[in-house]
């Protein structure tokens, strides 16, 4: 809708350029220029931040240490849930649920069920978000 | 009956019930860490609501928990779908406020509910009964 409003404007404006002065011609000119480049949006309202492995990464063991029955020292990308960290069933559905509100999609129970590990979680992210690099 | 299910296989005799909901343990499980879950997202709004925010919610959950724990013990199928099935009501009334604050603090606190007097003499002198 703005790109309408914007172009339109943009089209008025050079219209009206051709019939005035030099002097508004030029006032216009730079508008017209950064309008047929592709525009660099700054601002991303409502759109998740881009992922990479890395942050991650570092996102989801972020989230694990913050998990008060997580202990932070022994947490690692291959440690166990249940063996190496001593979490139950239902705390590993909190845990699934905190990946949900962190990375802002649902898990369905089928596919939590077969997360072992953070690796396991890290991948699975990675799959449905498209995280290559 | 077809959809029926071997619950106790004695000596001789095995008796086939039908299933109140799971046809065996592992959908039975699946559908407690289902109102698990559910019950986890409610609770925010659940303690804020009914004014239970004298603890903090990190206690308050640990307290859900224990209503759920505390019937890990359990094997037969049928039971557990029974649970989880008065599970939902409770979450259907603490949705739609059909409980009072009282009637939940003495739920999920009933060890600090005072205990019924269990000799005629304390009934007694309790009035009760």
């Amino acid at each position: 809708m703005l790109r309408v409003v914007v172009s339109t404007a943009i089209r008025t404006a050079s219209a009206r350029c051709l019939s005035t002065t030099a002097v508004q011609k030029k006032i216009f000119t730079p508008l017209m220029i950064t309008a047929s480049k592709p525009t660099l949006q700054i601002r991303w309202y409502s759109a998740k931040a881009p992922l990479t492995k890395k942050t991650l990464e570092e996102r989801i063991v972020l989230v694990l240490s913050l998990y008060d029955k997580i202990d932070a020292k022994k947490l690692t990308m291959d440690s166990d849930f249940s063996k190496d960290l001593g979490l139950d069933s239902l705390d590993h559905v909190e845990v699934v649920m905190a990946m949900e509100e962190e990375f802002g999609f649902e898990i369905p129970d089928g596919d939590a069920d077969r997360f072992k590990t953070p690796r396991d979680i890290f991948q699975y992210i990675a799959d449905k978000e498209d995280v290559f690099e | 009956m077809s959809a029926g299910r071997v619950v106790r296989a004695g000596q001789s005799v095995a008796r086939t019930v039908a299933p109140v909901k799971s046809n065996n343990a592992a959908e039975a499980r699946m559908s407690v860490l289902q109102a698990y879950k559910e019950f986890q997202r409610l609770t925010p709004k659940f303690w804020w609501d009914f004014g239970l925010h004298d603890m903090p919610l990190g206690v308050f959950r640990a307290v859900i928990k224990k209503q759920f724990t505390k019937n890990g013990h359990l094997t037969d199928v049928r039971v557990v779908d029974r649970l989880v099935g008065e599970t939902n009501m409770h979450m259907e009334s603490i949705r739609m406020a059909y409980y009072n604050p009282d009637h939940v603090r003495n739920y999920l606190f009933a060890e600090n509910v005072e205990a019924k007097p269990k000799d005629f003499l304390s009934k007694f002198l309790n009035g009760k009964e």
